[in-house]
């Protein structure tokens, strides 16, 4: 009898667990379809973001380019009008030189490298960058035109002009920690080359956690400071403005960046109405994806325009510009004979033919075929 | 020890250990896709190395969650699902996240954040990414130790269990 007892009382109590089990199963149940239900938006919202992020534009990649049909320009998802916003009042110039961020000449080895760091150019390296042969820009740009180059040119987006004292602008914001902001000054350089005059260029290089890259720095950068901008160049042209903004920070360190809202508050003390302009430009646009970030007359490119890190397909370390001196570079640039040389000026091309665009084709620069067929290509 | 031993028994059977080797593959493939997609560059063997553990975790989850919704309850399984595909994708997407982070950005754009707003979260990525991921990893385990919990009383030796607790009454 006891023992009927006992299995009765468990038997009960069973119950009772297993309706504590339904009850806790029931309210888990709840969760876990509402937890469904956000998962399958957020993977359409995934989705939706993978499908719209610029692609890279290769023309030349599936056919040849008589064949191409231009490539529509998707519209900036802004509210605002495009045009043109005027502002007048003097750049920035940098300092020549920062009494925290000396010129580092000991020879360092490569991945823990700074030797050069904020150095000026001298006159030879600066007359590569500066009086580059068109032909070079030519050759690249037809190798990119019958998809010879690859890994070139992000789709850019349509951006308001910035007109500065009667000029439209070119506007970069990096960090001078950044990989990709490094590989693609090269570029930018041979592109702003073909408007005007870097009075002075200086070596730099990406941070050590960003593995070292060699690159130009457009001022001294405070590469010891623990946050900072540095803004201004010594960039001169009588067809466009370049307006540049780096974030600096420990180049020891690795990547970093911070909100625009901490640049829009770095601008302020400048008292720059160009550079404050710009920032509002790119904070209005509402489509930064991070550095770098440049804006070439009235198209925005978000992100590097090559992805470029040497003779090389791989997107894994070691990369051959990780050990490459500025010297080697700019020697490759000097003598564009291999891939990597060309499509630094094929990225170039791009951002030339972009200019171009926005400024009715006056630049001698914009009469080169390759130039003018990219304009029309891209659909610029 | 006992879940351990649920993991070993699930995995055992040649359907959810195929279950698993296919999951591991697709995340790692998507991850290769995203990375791909937006250019980037692994900077070092660390990430990938963490990268490879959240895909396992993740798949680990997929297949403990396949097994509940099978035997316990559907709307587990789906959710633990869900779960996997999520912290396996969105570690993808962020860890490489430095200079650029197009996909995520696009994300953050899409659920309406603004410019100011959304270089404020690439600046929180690019700080944390790593600790992220192990969070994600961390999350990973918790859902696989209850996972597992749920799923003792439907392996062969929970249900040897219960039937000994039964004949013993």
């Amino acid at each position: 009898m006891s023992d009927e007892k006992s299995i009765q009382k468990e038997l009960k109590e069973e119950k009772k667990e297993e309706a504590k089990i339904e009850k806790t199963v029931n309210s888990l149940k709840v969760i876990s379809w509402s937890a469904l239900a956000i998962g399958i938006i957020a993977i359409i919202i995934g989705v939706v973001a993978v499908i719209s992020i610029p692609k890279t534009s290769a023309p030349g990649a599936s056919s040849a380019p008589t064949s191409i049909a231009p490539t529509p320009i998707p519209n900036v998802s802004v509210n605002s009008s495009l045009a043109p916003i005027y502002v007048n009042g003097s750049l920035i110039t940098p300092p020549m030189s920062l009494p925290d961020a000396p010129v580092i000449t000991q020879n360092q080895s490569f991945g823990s490298r700074l030797t050069n760091i904020n150095q000026p150019f001298n006159a030879t390296e600066l007359a590569i960058i500066n009086n580059a042969s068109n032909s070079y820009f030519e050759e690249a740009g037809m190798m990119y035109l019958n998809g010879t180059i690859n890994g070139v040119g992000v789709q850019p987006s349509l951006s308001p002009m910035l007109i500065v004292n009667g000029k439209p602008s070119v506007i970069y914001l990096g960090a001078i920690s950044c990989i990709y902001c490094s590989e693609n000054k090269w570029a930018m350089a041979l592109a702003l080359s073909r408007f005007g005059k870097f009075n002075v260029l200086f070596k730099g290089y990406s941070s050590f956690g960003d593995l070292d890259i060699p690159t130009i720095y457009w001022a001294p950068a405070e590469y010891n400071a623990s946050s900072g901008v540095d803004f201004g160049n010594f960039y001169n042209s009588s067809y466009i403005n370049f307006i540049s903004i780096d974030y600096v920070s420990p180049i020891r360190a690795g990547f970093e960046i911070q909100s625009l809202p901490y640049f829009l508050s770095k601008v302020q003390s400048t008292g720059s109405a160009p550079y404050a302009a710009a920032l509002n430009l790119i904070t209005k646009l509402n489509n930064f994806q991070g550095t770098p970030y440049s804006i070439w007359g009235k198209f925005v490119v978000a992100g590097a325009d090559a992805v470029d890190f040497g003779n090389t397909i791989t997107n894994q370390p070691p990369l051959p510009l990780e050990y490459m001196t500025h010297e080697q570079v700019l020697s490759q640039l000097s003598n564009p004979k291999d891939m990597f040389a060309l499509r630094e000026y094929a990225a170039a091309d791009l951002y030339v033919a972009m200019v171009c665009a926005s400024i009715n084709n006056t630049a001698p620069v914009c009469s080169l075929p390759a130039i003018q067929k990219i304009e029309s290509i891209n659909g610029y | 020890m006992e879940r351990l031993s649920n993991l070993k028994q699930i995995l055992t059977n040649k359907y959810y250990l195929a279950e698993f080797i296919v999951a591991f593959f697709i995340y790692f493939l998507a991850y290769l896709y995203i990375i791909n997609l937006s250019r980037l560059i692994i900077i070092s063997l660390f990430s990938e190395f963490i990268i490879l553990l959240l895909i396992a975790s993740s798949s680990l989850v997929l297949v403990a969650a396949t097994f509940v919704l099978r035997n316990a309850s559907k709307a587990l399984g789906y959710a633990g699902g869900f779960f996997s595909a999520f912290f396996s994708l969105m570690g993808s997407a962020i860890v490489s996240c430095g200079c650029q982070a197009p996909i995520l950005a696009s994300l953050l754009y899409i659920i309406g954040l603004n410019t100011l707003e959304v270089t404020s979260f690439l600046s929180f990525f690019s700080f944390y990414n790593i600790i992220l991921i192990f969070i994600f990893i961390l999350i990973n385990l918790l859902l696989l130790y209850y996972y597992l919990g749920k799923s003792s009383q439907y392996t062969e030796k929970g249900k040897k269990k219960i039937l000994s607790k039964v004949f013993t009454k």
